[in-house]
């Protein structure tokens, strides 16, 4: 059976329209309610009396109802329990997200990369795109035996933002055409499906490659006959008309 | 300090947005829409303007996947320059080029399909066309003791196929026998259409190796698209061409 006091707080949490916060609130009553029995049993009340008293002082039923009511407002009790559900799944996500994809490797890899971005020489050839800036200079000549000469190209990229960056190859240069005074160079030495020589003058991309947030760098290869003089890069395949010109100084 | 409910919610929020963000950020940024997608090339490649041709959207399971692998297809153009690509969406991680590398040509590009052949380019003016993709023998032998490579070609077979117009942009070519899947051009297949030429007559072998052991070669099939106006004179000649991956290999 019921004590008065239960029935007291019964009709307080009816009046609370949020569910879950009706058992903290009847605890919270019953503490305030037993600590004023304790104070009237202190002064040498009998506990009857002590407690309808106690119950009296806590008000009418009804009034209190609503005022709690008023302060534990459904909608902001039911935004709050999403809130956590929402912080907890986000929480548990961040963490399968980093232990089962490349995502930590990543995001340290490329802040690292963004952060050691060398800022492209002051005389690199340059042009404006849509969504970035696109920079080129002469790197290193070498010489091999048999008259080859390898002959790079650098290229910076800097991105107004970092969405669409592949997270290996910065710069995506597939469809780049990279000419010389003696023409354009072949994007392959080797015929596919033949496997035979295609090609002696040709250009590949090397190894030496920065991939960060929106800045990145790499290294392109041009093999040719001798040595180099200058050499275009352009992107006709894209429908833009521009072209990046390197020049490589004359050995004196 | 004790946070009131309206202040633990901000907070709640703020912390949910920050994860979501470092989710996002760990995933590479994924696009989930086609819009996204073509932005994402975009900005991959350095083109600009994108507008979509063709969407197609299929799924798959491996036998351990608790989630399918979502795949959608596209092609898009931006002036007169076409490309074609693919996203890839595992749960919520999504991977460019995960199927096949990014194409781009200029004028038109030609996509193969689940035994469908996709032609775009700029097509306002034709009402009705026809392609024909040459298939040939193809064999090369690899040996490992002198490494050299030996290629043998032989006998070719021109397949023909009408299209269907879709949009000013697109024709569509069947060309899948069947029902498709192995049932069409596998081991069990009749061997006749293009969809077996394209698996069966593209092959590598490893000198002495035992039967049965033989490498698809891939290989550029010439693709020849004849435009027609409406009272069926021709209007234009595509010459294109198609890797035989393309044309068998699904999804």
């Amino acid at each position: 059976m019921r004590d008065a006091f239960q029935i007291w707080v019964d009709a307080v949490c009816e009046q609370v329209r949020f569910q879950p916060d009706r058992k903290g609130i009847a605890r919270e009553l019953r503490v305030h309610y037993e600590d004023h029995v304790r104070d009237l049993l202190r002064l040498g009340r009998d506990p009857a009396l002590a407690e309808e008293r106690a119950l009296e002082a806590m008000g009418n039923a009804q009034e209190v109802g609503r005022a709690l009511d008023n302060v534990h407002k459904p909608w902001l009790g039911w935004l709050w329990e999403a809130s956590r559900a929402l912080a907890l799944a986000l929480t548990v996500l961040a963490l399968v997200t980093l232990l089962w994809t490349a995502g930590l490797d990543s995001l340290v890899e490329r802040t690292i990369a963004e952060l050691t971005w060398e800022e492209p020489p002051a005389p690199a050839a340059r042009v404006e795109l849509e969504h970035g800036t696109l920079y080129a200079a002469p790197g290193d000549v070498t010489q091999e035996p048999g008259g080859r000469t390898r002959a790079e190209i650098r290229l910076w990229l800097q991105m107004r933002d970092p969405l669409g960056t592949d997270p290996y190859y910065g710069i995506k240069n597939w469809f780049f055409t990279y000419r010389d005074e003696h023409g354009e160079l072949s994007v392959q030495e080797t015929d596919p499906l033949t496997r035979t020589a295609a090609a002696s003058r040709y250009w590949r991309n090397t190894g030496v490659t920065r991939t960060g947030w929106t800045r990145h760098s790499q290294t392109v290869e041009l093999v040719l006959d001798g040595p180099p003089r200058w050499a275009e890069v352009s992107y006709p395949l894209s429908g833009q008309d521009w072209a990046l010109r390197v020049e490589w100084e004359a050995e004196s | 300090m004790r946070l009131t409910r309206g202040q633990k919610t901000l907070r709640n929020a703020l912390l949910c947005i920050l994860l979501a963000a470092l989710v996002y950020a760990m995933l590479g940024f994924p696009p989930y829409t086609v819009r996204g997608m073509l932005d994402r090339v975009e900005r991959r490649y350095l083109l600009s303007d994108l507008e979509p041709v063709l969407v197609v959207r299929d799924s798959w399971r491996y036998s351990d996947d608790f989630l399918p692998h979502r795949v959608t297809y596209l092609i898009a153009r931006t002036g007169d320059t076409y490309v074609s690509t693919d996203f890839t969406r595992h749960g919520l991680e999504v991977r460019p080029e995960y199927r096949r590398n990014l194409k781009m040509s200029r004028s038109a590009l030609c996509l193969g399909l689940n035994g469908t052949l996709y032609v775009a380019g700029d097509f306002g003016e034709a009402a009705s066309a026809s392609v024909e993709v040459t298939a040939q023998r193809t064999t090369r032998m690899y040996d490992p003791e002198t490494e050299e490579y030996e290629l043998v070609v032989r006998d070719k077979k021109t397949f023909v196929y009408e299209g269907e117009k879709d949009g000013d942009a697109l024709f569509a070519f069947r060309y899948r026998e069947g029902t498709g899947g192995m049932g069409s051009w596998g081991a069990w297949g009749p061997y006749t259409g293009l969809e077996a030429a394209a698996y069966n007559w593209y092959s590598v072998y490893p000198k002495g190796a035992p039967d049965g052991v033989r490498g698809i070669l891939h290989g550029d099939l010439p693709v020849k698209v004849t435009l027609y106006d409406e009272a069926g004179g021709v209007l234009d000649t595509l010459e294109l061409s198609i890797d035989n991956y393309e044309l068998h290999s699904y999804p």
